[in-house]
């Protein structure tokens, strides 16, 4: 098999041939190392490369396998995790200055639980300064960049690992998400992301951003690999009280069951305002894909997301800004310019503006609710926009910044993933998101293999 | 700072004062038009809240540990 059939197999398909003994980890760990080497350097998309301590762990998988003691459907299959995530033994900056010497001696739990499953760790991958922003332009270690074009950011926060993916670096990768930080990568990459229900997957062990919506969650090619992450990484942690006490399920029970029976839910409003038309063609022959599948189409109503904007962005400021007070006093220097100016406006957020904050959050919650009555699914663009170019700041207004149709989901704690769903007239990937019900990711997850299958705009390659 | 939609930048860096942080007045005038932006939605978001409506239960979510 050449480097490239290696670095561009789902984890799923990856697994299945390591399991039949047609592929070895070793063999695929080295395949994505090399392209590491060969475009890390114009991609940023790694901080850290563990290659070393990779090559002995898919080592291990290969012993462990051929003697019969499979870890699972992803054993030996490798990984690169958003530097967000503390990993025992390896650099762990969270993209910061702050953190740049860090060295946990503790893995996080879902790190502990990727490595029991037997997933290859190839190194941490770059992100936004702290997950506090969407581009990814990092003032201490670089810009990553998105592979579909060079000049262009690959979103964030968890940039380092979209662009990894969409590269074909890795094959699976973890990320988190407060206000998009999954899906604004996925859609501007052209890769799968999933926010799963906030509290699904335990925190422990990850940088807080804001605690009302850090939510972690898988990133990689095809959704069934989102799937097979789930089935690691969901359930309850008695170190996390935030985390669901809900058991784990197999999410990749309903992939293949297609559209057919399945409501869309399609706003009339706000989602698709502003969106440019290249975005909003891709999106509209996606919803129109998934009806001729089977699916029911309904407009829904989702009124106060320009509400649900603000509200998302004063909790994240003044939770981000308690979180890093300390820091900030004593090392202001030490961050980058946007991500400070932000923390300075967490400071100047009062005890009643977030307390209202929190009154729209329930309003916002319900208005959700409601809309996934009628709906299984609502169905939505991901970005309004190609994405930004490098260096090229977001808006923070509500009618104008990229992920404002990404963060109501934040603030109602509700599922939702970014998927490929075709290219705009730049030929820049277009992302679909699909949003579902408290706990039900599986209903997401089936609904986007429904879109994936169909179209398979999942196994186009970037330029790079 | 609800109901504040004009904001001085000296206001601004005695206010980060009040709270332990120094802001030179470059920082302050980059701050400014975000401050006012963000506290002044606020400020209207306030104004248009039914009475009724209280934050979501803690534990957030429905099935959330106790």
């Amino acid at each position: 098999m050449t480097e490239d059939a290696f670095c561009f197999l789902s984890g799923a398909e990856l697994g299945r041939r390591i399991a039949r003994r047609e592929a070895s980890p070793v063999e695929a760990a080295r395949a994505c190392l090399s392209r590491v080497d060969r475009l890390n350097a114009k991609l940023g998309a790694f901080l850290t490369v563990t290659a070393d301590r990779a090559l002995a762990e898919a080592a291990t998988a290969e012993r462990e396998i051929a003697a019969g003691r499979s870890r699972g459907p992803l054993h030996g299959v490798p990984m690169a995790l958003k530097d967000i995530f503390d990993t025992a033994g390896v650099r762990t900056t969270a993209g910061s200055k702050i953190l740049a010497e860090n060295v946990p001696v503790r893995d996080a739990a879902v790190v502990e639980r990727l490595r029991a499953a037997g997933l290859v760790l190839l190194g941490k991958t770059n992100m936004h300064e702290f997950a506090f922003g969407t581009t990814n332009d990092n003032p201490h270690y670089g810009p990553a960049r998105n592979p579909w074009d060079l000049e262009r950011s690959p979103g964030g926060s968890s940039g380092g690992s979209a662009a990894a993916l969409a590269a074909g670096l890795c094959t699976v990768s973890l990320g988190t998400d407060t206000g998009g930080s999954i899906r604004i990568p996925a859609g501007a990459c052209g890769v799968t992301g999933l926010k799963p229900t906030l509290g699904r997957a335990s925190r422990r062990g990850v940088a807080p951003l804001a605690w009302s919506f850090d939510t972690v969650g898988p990133m990689a090619r095809a959704v069934e690999d989102l799937a097979l992450l789930m089935n690691v990484i969901a359930g309850p942690d008695a170190e996390d009280e935030w985390c669901a006490v809900r058991p784990a399920e197999d999410f990749a029970r309903d992939l293949e069951r297609g559209a057919g029976g399945l409501t869309l839910g399609v706003p009339h409003e706000w989602f698709f305002e502003g969106v440019e038309p290249g975005v909003e063609a891709a999106v509209r022959e996606a919803i129109a894909l998934l009806e001729r599948e089977g699916a029911r189409r309904v407009d829904v109503a989702l009124p106060g997301m320009a509400g649900a904007y603000t509200a998302h962005h004063a909790i994240l400021a003044a939770e981000a800004s308690a979180f890093h007070g300390p820091w900030l006093r004593e090392r202001a220097d030490d961050y980058g310019g946007d991500v400070r100016r932000g923390l300075e406006l967490g400071q100047l957020v009062a005890a009643a503006d977030y307390v209202n904050a929190r009154r729209v959050q329930a309003i916002v919650r319900a208005t959700f609710r409601a809309a996934l009555v009628v709906a299984d699914v609502l169905v939505t663009p991901c970005l309004p926009q190609a994405p930004l170019r490098v260096g090229e700041p977001m808006s923070r207004e509500p009618e104008a910044a990229w992920n404002r149709l990404l963060t109501p989901v934040n603030l109602a704690g509700y599922p939702a993933i970014s998927m490929p769903c075709g290219f705009d007239g730049a030929g820049m990937p277009v992302g679909l998101q699909i949003i579902g019900r408290p706990f039900e990711e599986a209903l997401v997850l089936r609904a986007a293999r429904a879109c994936e299958r169909a179209r398979e705009w999942h196994t186009r390659r970037p330029p790079v | 700072m609800t109901g504040v939609s004009d904001l001085p930048e000296d206001l601004l860096i005695a206010l980060l004062r009040q709270r332990g942080l120094t802001l030179d007045a470059g920082r302050a005038a980059a701050l400014r038009p975000l401050a006012e932006s963000l506290l002044g939605r606020l400020a209207r978001i306030a104004g248009t809240l039914p009475r009724d409506a209280a934050p979501p239960p803690a534990g957030v979510l429905e099935d959330r540990a106790p």
